[in-house]
């Protein structure tokens, strides 16, 4: 229900791409390269363009941009001629209490007052006067924060008309007796607020217009009295008058522009005409139709050529042309490119593509016709227009004339410049990698950095030059996930490449260290690349080339439910410290388990076995799965436990076994990120990426459970052995229910929790249950299994 | 005697055949009202007297979280306006007010929001409301904090009869989703996509799409009213692909051929700058038109008649908007509660 007006004011107020979750900031997803801080007139600051909050500087992590300044105390300060310090303004104005000033006055000494207050301007003349005025204005005060701490309506004070004519009588004497026209455009301000507050508009509207407009003063009061004027004018359905007024606070307080921009509502045309015939001047009409510009939905285009026309110079110009082009950059320059079916990076849609021309033909009238000011700005503006257009010679040339003392229009302009430069190669050989590297050793901004690698993935990418293209983006942990063959051996020739330039060494240095490092790690890749596609004598040709204490990874932390205390674990090293356990079973094994608790198989310790070590290293582990398989081809019992062990190894490396870990390259077998990145849809090429940007998200799903099913089919056959054919049978069954789930394309309903799991408790889905049933439930091994797994248990159940 | 027989027989005939069967009673024809200010004008009130409408579902607030408090937004203000039919309270509640809320804030929310509500209640109405009705859109991480809530309202409130809204989805996957403890559910027989995809399909209502998730309503294990749509929007687009909304859009607003080009079906180009409905829009932005005909919701009432075995006591029909009527007769609205 709420829907449609949830959908109305959010869209209505937001951009539709707007996405305020607390993990996700959509100023960070693109490349910022155009500086939105070049803008001229720093107060329109929050007017700089932010999805991440509602204006620019407020962001949902606290770290604000846009300095708090308390003009009111500024204003206080002037009025004291600079003579009473800001911390004692502040307790004055906003801490001190009417009894503590009421005394000072009854007494016409502060001797008693705090310290904040031990002024001897309080004494005499306007200091006296200003004491009387916060005496009115606190009592005012307490009714014009009223429903800001009262959300719920039943709970909430109201003024009556009665108090607010007392309240009101108050302040008509106060302002009669005051001499100092300062205080006396407060004591206004005071009754004009009051009036609005309370919801007497009418009232609020005549205390402006005879009491503040006649004083004369036009000073930062005013104007805030002025913005409840125009609350009240909203409230009286005055809509163009209230418009025209929240545009004059705009553009006469530093710190009143959010509040009047949150205010300015006009929502017909009639209106917004209205507005623009009480403008008095060119400027005026010019914040109006800027006003209207600054909305996120807005064509902030025919805004500023609605402004150019009247008034070239304001400064709204500037400020919509950089919301514009930073527009532009969040669609060209998304980040994550290779995330959907068709990555696009500096392409337009077509009506971006002619918004931009737009963009641009404008911008070239406003150089031409030379009645701007900032020449300079509106220069480096077009020559990024260019090069966003993909104008790329044009950018550089543009770019190259630009004449300035600015030193952030100086950056820019050589910002923009290498980037046409860059997005502009067609080929990328030694000396450009030179002039690159140059360029990169410069003060660069971490987007502009980004930036550049993300463009020169593409083209590394684009000329096959897969080595360079990954380490563009990656260390060697991306290829943790996925062992790809053709950036594996990519790398090797690579690192092995003599008299590298400064921008490969650098890519080494960055990304994978010192060449002799950079071999082993690339040698133990090649290695398990060959391991986890069975090609064990491969394998082992890498792993001799990798020292015996090879490691990558540290040792790591684990929760012990039992003890309720994080233990430090000494897991899988990378290379090395992989437990023989790797060849036990269990029926039942949690991966939080200790490996003792796991998987409580002691085949692999048997005698015939004893090769198999406590610990081993890659290297060793291959030696011993070759030698099991030298021992499966046996009959009897040897041949029947080799398989089974070599069962066990293939089991416990798939994603649903104990050492799932291992081909990831993580140190423990939970909470492995990596799984978040499983797709269940095929990866695409690595030649149909736009780079390798996010290559280490592309993980490749470990199932393989037809391999150890088959032996322990095979282990079942050739034992003789009751107890040990039910162990293996069992095992199979465990790989049978991985195999029916991975067959099955979404969980069926049956098989939820809120289901009955009648088909997957069937004997025609698990064959090998059905197999233990019947051959194998007078031994001793099934009451283990009726004990501990559930599964059986509802297949029994099923049964009956 | 024989003669007289016969003349007994087919007379008794007569009767069972006229008297029978029993009368079935009328659905019920509600309306939502969502506007901020409460005024309603002469059309309006013609439909309520012409319809007989007994009941209208008035949202009184919205319950949102902002900075981390939970506080009531956008009361409705009913001036020193009476009203003859009878007021529902509706209380919208955004989903995230239920992330996390603590037991102490739940607390907290349902004697505030008790009080609230009756305080409001009481400037046009006499007395206790009758039911009350809550609108939150829960998922399966809030659904416990939510059916919590309105178990303990109810309980606090026992007298009053508790009625929420369902969702489309929450119908389908309502297993998953969950069924609050309720006297009673309105579905909300629309929003079937999101507009702002500006894809051909109607995202106020697609029948197609809105039948396949009522499928097994009939499993639902409490009484269902149906809320159905007669409202309209325009979805706008601009050079940068962003989307926005405008709520009261009708087809007669596009007419003006000085400033709307009508495209294929539905669609519509800005030809000169002008606002709509608040939003100024600029010359070259799209807009697509989504509206709902009597036709639409003949064939809505239909589905639910082939899929929802129970009778519907009630329907209403959101919103009531002087603005919505354009479209959609008095006799319009009685013959789709006729039908269902």
């Amino acid at each position: 229900m709420r829907k449609i007006i949830f959908c109305f004011v959010i869209f209505i107020i937001l951009t539709g791409k707007l996405m305020a979750c607390s993990w996700y900031d959509p100023d960070e997803e693109y490349y910022n390269l155009f500086d939105q801080h070049l803008l001229a007139d720093k107060s329109l600051t929050p007017f700089l363009l932010t999805y991440g909050s509602q204006y620019y500087g407020q962001s949902y992590y606290g770290d604000k941009e846009v300095e708090e300044i308390d003009y009111n105390i500024k204003e206080w300060s002037n009025f004291f001629d600079k003579k009473i310090v800001d911390a004692d303004l502040n307790y004055l104005v906003y801490e001190s209490s009417n009894s503590e000033l009421s005394k000072i006055l009854a007494t016409n000494s502060f001797s008693k007052a705090p310290s904040e207050l031990q002024h001897a301007e309080f004494l005499i003349g306007k200091g006296r006067e200003s004491l009387e005025y916060l005496i009115f204005a606190k009592k005012c005060e307490q009714w014009a924060i009223l429903g800001q701490n009262d959300d719920w309506s039943y709970n909430r004070k109201k003024m009556d008309k009665p108090t607010f004519m007392a309240t009101a009588k108050i302040g008509n004497l106060l302002f009669d007796k005051t001499k100092d026209k300062d205080l006396k455009v407060r004591i206004a301000y005071q009754l004009v607020r009051l009036s609005h507050y309370a919801g007497f508009n009418d009232d609020a509207v005549r205390y402006f217009n005879t009491y503040m407009e006649p004083i004369g003063l036009k000073n930062l009061i005013y104007f805030y009295a002025l913005e409840q004027k125009g609350g009240a004018l909203f409230n009286q359905n005055k809509f163009a008058e209230a418009a025209y007024t929240f545009v004059k606070v705009f553009e006469n307080t530093p710190d009143r522009k959010i509040s009047c921009y949150n205010s300015f509502r006009i929502s017909s045309d009639l209106h917004f005409s209205d507005a623009l015939k009480l403008c008095k001047t060119n400027d005026e009409k010019a914040s109006l139709y800027a006003m209207r510009g600054y909305q996120n939905f807005s064509n902030a285009l025919k805004e500023m050529e609605n402004i150019y026309a009247i008034a070239p110079n304001s400064n709204k110009m500037e400020l919509l042309a950089i919301r514009d082009i930073n527009k532009a950059e969040r669609e060209l320059m998304e980040l994550g490119v290779n995330y959907g079916e068709d990555p696009k990076f500096l392409i337009f849609s077509p009506p971006l593509k002619a918004y931009m021309k737009k963009m641009i033909l404008f911008s070239e009238k406003v150089i031409s016709e030379k009645k701007v000011k900032r020449l300079d700005f509106w220069n480096t503006y077009l020559a990024h227009l260019y090069f966003l257009n993909q104008q790329y010679e044009q950018s550089q040339n543009a770019c190259k004339s630009i004449v300035t003392e600015d030193k952030a229009i100086k950056e820019q302009a050589k910002r923009t410049e290498f980037s046409a430069y860059l997005a502009n190669l067609k080929f990328i050989s030694s000396a450009e990698e030179s002039l690159i590297f140059n360029h990169f050793m410069n003060k660069i901004t971490e987007d502009e950095q980004q930036f550049m690698y993300e463009l020169l993935g593409h083209k590394y990418l684009e000329q096959k030059d897969y080595a360079k293209a990954f380490l563009c983006h990656n260390e060697v942990n991306s290829l943790y996930p996925n062992h790809d063959l053709k950036i594996i051996e990519a790398l090797f020739d690579f690192v092995e490449k003599p008299s590298k330039n400064k921008l490969e060494a650098k890519l080494l240095g960055d990304k994978l260290g010192d060449e002799k490092h950079a071999l082993n790690v690339l040698n133990d890749l090649k290695g398990t690349y060959f391991l986890f596609t069975e090609d064990f004598i491969d394998a082992l040709i890498y792993f001799r080339k990798v020292p015996s204490n090879f490691k990558i990874l540290d040792n790591y932390t684990r929760y012990n439910y039992n003890t309720g205390v994080d233990e430090v674990i000494e897991g899988f090293d990378g290379f090395g410290k992989i437990s023989g356990r790797i060849f036990s079973a269990a029926v039942r094994s949690y991966f939080e388990d200790t490996e003792e608790n796991a998987l409580t198989d002691l085949t692999y310790k048997e005698p015939q076995f004893s090769f198999i070590k406590e610990k081993m290293n890659k290297l060793q582990l291959v030696e011993t799965i070759i030698k099991l398989q030298e021992l499966s081809i046996q009959k009897g019992e040897i041949g029947a436990k080799a398989n089974y062990l070599l069962a066990n190894y293939f089991f416990n490396t798939t994603n649903a076994g104990y050492y799932r870990n291992i081909p990831y390259y993580e140190p423990g077998n939970y909470n492995i990120y990596t799984y978040y990145n499983i797709s269940p849809e095929p990866l695409k090429e690595i030649e149909k990426l736009y780079n390798f940007n996010g290559f280490g998200y592309r993980v490749t799903p470990k199932y393989g459970f037809e391999t150890p099913f088959k032996l322990y089919i095979l282990a079942e056959e050739l034992s003789t052995n009751q107890e040990f054919k039910a162990k293996s049978v069992f095992m199979a069954a465990k790989c049978e229910v991985e195999l029916f789930f991975l067959k099955e394309e979404d969980t069926p309903y049956e098989l939820s929790y809120w289901g009955k799991p009648s088909k997957l408790y069937s004997d025609f889905n698990r064959p090998m249950f059905a197999k233990l049933y019947s051959n194998y439930s007078k031994t001793k091994f099934i009451t283990e299994v009726k004990t501990n797994c559930s599964y059986y248990r509802y297949y029994l159940a099923a049964k009956k | 005697m024989i003669k007289n027989v016969k003349f007994l027989f087919y007379f008794l005939l007569l009767n069972i055949l006229c008297f029978g069967c029993k009368k079935k009673e009328a659905t019920q024809i509600s309306f939502y009202y969502w506007n901020t200010i409460f005024n309603i004008d002469k059309t309006e009130q013609n439909y309520l007297d012409t319809l007989k409408v007994k009941e209208v579902y008035v949202r009184f607030f919205d319950i949102i979280k902002e900075n981390g408090r939970i506080k009531p937004n956008a009361q409705i203000d009913f001036g020193k306006k009476t009203f003859s039919p009878v007021i529902i309270p509706v209380v919208f509640i955004e989903n995230a007010v239920f992330k996390n809320i603590s037991e102490t804030e739940l607390n907290g929310l349902i004697k505030h929001l008790a009080k609230e509500v009756q305080f409001i209640y009481t400037k046009t109405q006499k007395g206790l409301p009758k039911e009350i009705q809550f609108d939150c859109d829960w998922t399966k991480t809030t659904a416990k904090a939510y059916f919590n809530f309105l178990e303990k309202f109810k309980a606090n409130q026992p007298n009053i009869l508790l009625s929420a809204t369902i969702r489309l989805h929450q119908i389908k996957y309502f297993e998953q989703t969950g069924v609050p403890k309720i006297d009673k559910g309105v579905l909300m027989y629309y929003s079937t996509g999101n507009p702002l995809d500006f894809s051909d399909k109607n995202a106020i209502l697609d029948n197609e799409i809105a039948k396949n998730y009522i499928k097994n309503i009939g499993n639902y294990p409490i009484k269902l009213d149906i809320a159905l749509p007669i409202f309209s929007w325009a979805i706008v687009k601009n050079e940068f692909d962003e989307t926005r909304l405008i709520s009261g859009v009708k087809s007669i607003d596009l007419k003006d051929t000085v400033f709307f080009k009508p495209l294929e079906k539905h669609f519509f180009l800005v030809k000169k700058s002008n606002y709509l409905n608040g939003l100024y829009l600029y010359q070259g932005q799209r807009i697509k038109l989504e509206t709902i005909e009597p036709a639409d919701l003949m064939i809505a009432v239909k589905n639910i008649k082939k899929y929802y075995p129970n009778k519907v006591d009630k329907i209403i029909f959101y919103n009531l908007d002087g603005i919505n009527f354009d479209n959609i007769s008095t006799t319009d609205l009685v013959q789709i509660s006729n039908s269902i």
